[in-house]
């Protein structure tokens, strides 16, 4: 309930700039929590520091201390996404930002309030090309498209080109305020099924306030990119969650049954705004009124395979695989696929989101061995409950402390750094001989690894000084359970 | 954010440590006895230069000639960069700022 109130009153901050009243029963620590989950930390800051009521005095220096972390966190990101567009445009890939990379240094008063999880880069061209320039630079992820069906909105990237807009800090050129638009209200519409966090939205509140939109031609954008209903669904619900100042020359129509639909809803704005459940697959259905078989056809059989294979036979096998498996509800194979941490990328699935660009091994190292140790944001749910996502953990170097039966470690695997728990190795396994590790909730033991590949172990968790980062007999359990579905796999397997 | 001054002298903090790591510089912001990872700001080459000018506290104006002498830019073009620059680095506590020296 506290949660839901906190929402409420950073919506009504997000709606009309000003701090809204304190409802009661609502503590301001419920409040900054909130603000943290939804991105709105720097704007309630900033309200704080306007309006200074009283029961928000003792969250100022935190929130402060909070705003300058991430304000460190997005200029580097947007650092990151100068030195992609960079590395593009020295090979003749045109490349703009997107979302927030687009918006940090234009539509917000600091980058800092508009916090972004990852760095959203579209090519223009040569896709396949600019995948593999950024793989080699250490990069993995680029949109061809600002959903995960491309073709489906198809949009001209000479015209997103011509239309670019100067930036204003370390982003040189962004795209054309009409262009960001039109991509806000796809990605929220289409990609997310109209539901956002709260600095989202205000994304449609700060472009249509501080941009010079030209109406008509976003109109006229979103006819040829056949996205009328996104935008127009989009404008509406941006409307009601943050009172986005939407022209009224700037109002597409709406499929009838999907505007039914939204406007029953339009009373209670909290039911777009995360952690509220989108239901993406009807929203999908209904934006694409008309055009159902090609959203079946564009969302299913993607441009490539994820091994790169561009040919049809190959793309269709993989969408028949891939319709299975969401005809079964579920992703990938449930603990393999889990066992992922720490922003290394897990291979790229089409039609899911962006990742985050991984900071290099090479830094972890040198940190590694320069510092007592390092501190890291769990990603992942695949330890849980002994770490839980987005908690920060203290990992010590190998060299400084020896890894042990038991220990959470962190581990380089064939697809990029792992944090699993160690359940074979020091003090039990021979020296020389491989050590392995495994996910808490995973399944199946990673593959064997080196123990020069097992670069630290977890010292502790930050707010929670009593977990206890070795358990050597959890690891031995694990180990056990490891073995037997691997003996399960190999019955099946030879069964006839 | 108040904009830096010419005249006024920047140090680094004592809060972020710069690694040069392959052909990249970045801050590392240091947290107890600890490096923090998830906020780590990577520099490009004027602000790796920049950072490696001030070693030693120097003016802004100091700093805007080193910059004008290694990058061969106009001095106009130079300041408007580095205050740009600097007052992000003065907020994100990398660089701290002084008072003014005449």
């Amino acid at each position: 309930m506290a949660e839901s109130k906190a929402r409420g009153f950073l919506r009504e901050l997000a709606a009309s700039g000003g701090l809204p009243p304190l409802p009661g029963g609502l503590a301001a620590p419920a409040v900054a929590q909130a603000a943290r989950e939804q991105g709105m930390i720097g704007v309630l800051l900033a309200a704080v520091e306007r309006g200074r009521p009283e029961w928000a005095a003792p969250l100022v220096e935190p929130l402060a201390s909070e705003r300058r972390e991430l304000l460190v966190r997005t200029l580097g990101q947007l650092g990151l996404a100068a030195r992609v567009l960079a590395l593009l445009a020295a090979r003749g890939i045109r490349g703009l930002p997107l979302k927030g990379a687009a918006l940090a240094e234009t539509a917000y008063d600091v980058e800092s309030d508009r916090p972004m999880s990852d760095v959203d880069v579209l090519v223009l061209e040569r896709f396949t090309e600019a995948l593999t320039v950024l793989r080699a630079a250490g990069f993995v992820e680029l949109h061809r498209s600002v959903v995960s069906a491309p073709g489906l909105f198809p949009f001209d990237p000479d015209g997103v080109w011509a239309r670019r807009r100067a930036g204003r800090g370390q982003i040189h050129d962004r795209p054309s305020a009409e262009d960001l638009l039109l991509h806000l209200a796809l990605h929220a519409a289409f990609q997310h099924g109209l539901v956002l966090s709260l600095v989202q939205w205000l994304d449609f509140r700060r472009v249509l306030e501080r941009e010079s939109i030209d109406p008509a031609r976003v109109l006229s954008l979103a006819a040829s990119t056949r996205a009328e209903a996104p935008l127009a669904a989009a404008l509406l619900v941006a409307e009601a969650v943050v009172d986005a100042p939407v022209p009224a020359a700037l109002r597409p129509r709406l499929p009838p049954r999907l505007r039914r639909r939204l406007e029953g809803r339009l009373g209670d704005p909290l039911g777009f705004v995360a952690p509220a459940e989108p239901d993406v697959a009807r929203v999908r259905w209904e934006l694409l009124a008309g055009r159902r078989t090609e959203l079946l056809w564009r969302t299913l059989v993607q441009p490539e395979t994820p091994a790169g294979d561009v040919r049809l036979p190959a793309r269709l096998l993989f969408a028949l695989g891939r319709g299975l498996r969401l005809a079964r509800g579920g992703g990938a194979t449930p603990g393999i696929a889990a066992a992922h941490d720490l922003g290394e990328a897990p291979p790229p699935a089409p039609g899911d989101g962006p990742r985050e660009v991984p900071f290099s091994e090479e830094l972890l190292r040198d940190c590694l061995g320069s510092f007592p140790h390092v501190r890291l944001t769990v990603t992942g749910r695949c330890m849980e409950p002994a770490l839980r996502h987005g908690e920060k953990v203290h990992l010590v170097g190998s060299s400084r402390r020896a890894p042990r039966v038991g220990d959470i470690v962190l581990a380089r695997q064939k697809d990029g750094l792992r944090l699993h728990r160690l359940v074979w190795g020091p003090p039990l396994a021979l020296r020389g001989s491989a050590w392995r590790t495994k996910a808490d909730r995973g399944l199946l033991l990673d593959p064997p690894l080196a123990a020069a590949d097992v670069l630290a172990s977890v010292e502790s968790v930050e707010e929670r000084p009593g977990a206890r980062s070795r358990r050597a007999g959890r690891a031995l359990l694990s180990l056990a359970g490891g073995i037997a579905a691997r003996l399960r796999r190999a019955r099946a397997e030879a069964a006839p | 954010m108040r904009r830096p001054r010419p005249g006024q002298v920047f140090s680094r903090s004592t809060r972020l440590v710069g690694r040069r790591i392959g052909d990249r510089y970045v801050l590392v912001p240091v947290v107890g006895e600890g490096a923090d990872l998830d906020s780590v700001l990577d520099l490009d080459r004027v602000a790796a230069f920049v950072w490696d000018e001030l070693q030693e506290p120097r003016t802004g104006a100091a700093i805007v000639d080193a910059i004008v002498e290694r990058f061969e830019v106009e001095r106009e073009r130079a300041e408007g960069d580095l205050a740009f620059l600097l007052e992000r680095l003065v907020a994100a506590n990398a660089v701290v700022a002084a008072g003014e020296r005449r």
